[in-house]
């Protein structure tokens, strides 16, 4: 018999932003989308039920880790392979001015299997330095994902600054990179017209533009 | 405008808790006041967030703003417990607080904790080799000291107690009962 399920697209909320942007969004549309929200910790006030979350200070044990791209690499990546997100397809909603999100353009890469083909490749000619399983080689990825960049909450200048850097950044490593132009863009909206296609939802879409 | 604070709020909160901490050691040593304090500097940074738009932030670099906010919301407590208190006034000198005031940027650096302990290593990748439900119940319980009524409203389970135990005795196969109590010699496990 013909299973007519269809495999909802994935959605992954990263940050408080994209955290805030989902709470407002419509649940009807949401429902068409398999969401995961990932967090960084716990506010202590909050003791949000929701199944979709995932605080990163509770999925990874932050021992001597600190709110910083560095310490932050290792558990997301963690997280990304525990997903499966080298092998799937999506799209990641942040805004480029949060930690999280940074630290997650960090660790991503652009088709890593092609490059461990190529390193194969050479390595029945020359000695190649391995690299040790204990080492932090966090790299995930991100080729089958797009990213979907929200307009800026942080609005210091330095913040500002990082935010575009990152933002070309992840040019390189996902399939597309969409960013929030102004405030005239409605969520409700563009996620209706996601599941034709990322580019008709761009184009539908008020106040987006590709990278 | 409020919910994109709230936003902010959130960051700045991940970002530098522990300089804004560190900020108020440095004026306030008892740590029942540093706790009532950190309380009062919270409320006045979400307070100065709403006071000031777009364009008034993009002077400033985010650290620099934070640590201004609260080293004055810190001096202007301590002026307040200077009245209020004549034995506290004669302690506190006042002109060192004005200088402290005009002199609003700080010249130190955030300490970077770059030393990785072989010990956090391998408690990492022990940990890791639970499941996800085992691992966070562990994180909660020992990492972040919630009790276990905490814990069961968390995640939603009856008895977390239970699959706390079940949890270490798997990681106890794992590495053996000596090898896992060196690991995680920091915490108090009960067996």
């Amino acid at each position: 018999m013909k299973n007519n399920t269809k495999i909802k697209e994935k959605i992954y909320w990263v940050g408080e932003h994209s955290h805030e942007v989902f709470k407002n969004t419509d649940q009807l549309i949401l429902n068409n989308f398999d969401n995961q929200v990932l967090l960084y910790s716990r506010i202590d006030s909050e003791f949000s039920l929701s199944a979709e979350i995932v605080y990163l200070d509770e999925f990874f044990p932050m021992k001597e880790r600190n709110y910083v791209i560095s310490d932050l690499q290792k558990p997301i990546s963690q997280f990304m392979k525990d997903r499966n997100i080298p092998f799937e397809k999506g799209l990641i909603i942040g805004d480029a001015s949060e930690i999280l999100v940074q630290a997650l353009i960090e660790v991503s890469t652009f088709e890593e299997s092609n490059l461990n083909r190529i390193k194969e490749t050479v390595s029945e000619f020359e000695v190649v330095h391995k690299i040790d399983p204990s080492d932090e080689f966090n790299m995930v990825d991100v080729s089958g994902f797009s990213m979907f960049f929200l307009k800026e909450a942080m609005p210091f200048k330095d913040s500002l600054i990082l935010s575009n850097q990152y933002k070309t950044k992840a040019t390189k490593t996902f399939h597309q990179v969409i960013s929030q132009k102004d405030s005239e863009f409605k969520m409700n909206e563009f996620l209706f017209h996601l599941e034709n296609g990322l580019d008709e939802a761009v184009v539908k879409s008020k106040g987006l533009e590709f990278c | 405008m409020e919910k994109r604070n709230t936003i902010v709020f959130k960051e700045l909160i991940h970002r530098f808790n522990k300089p804004i901490k560190r900020v108020i050691a440095k004026y306030f040593q008892n740590s029942m006041d540093q706790d009532d304090v950190y309380q009062d500097v919270m409320i006045h940074v979400f307070e100065q967030l709403n006071k000031i738009d777009g364009e008034g932030f993009s002077k400033w670099e985010a650290e620099s703003w934070i640590k201004v906010v609260v080293k004055n919301k810190c001096i202007s407590i301590l002026r307040v417990l200077q009245r209020v208190s004549s034995r506290e006034k004669s302690t506190v000198d006042d002109s060192h607080l004005d200088y402290e005031i005009s002199t609003s940027m700080f010249a130190e650096k955030p300490t970077v904790t770059t030393s990785r302990s072989v010990k956090k290593i391998k408690v990492e990748d022990l940990l890791m080799q639970l499941n996800e439900r085992d691992r966070q119940l562990i994180i909660l319980r020992f990492f972040k000291n919630k009790s276990i009524k905490e814990m069961d409203e968390i995640t939603r389970l009856n008895n977390t107690a239970v699959y706390i135990l079940r949890a270490i005795e798997k990681l106890k196969t794992i590495v053996g009962a000596d090898t896992f109590y060196t690991y995680f010699d920091d915490f108090e496990i009960e067996d």
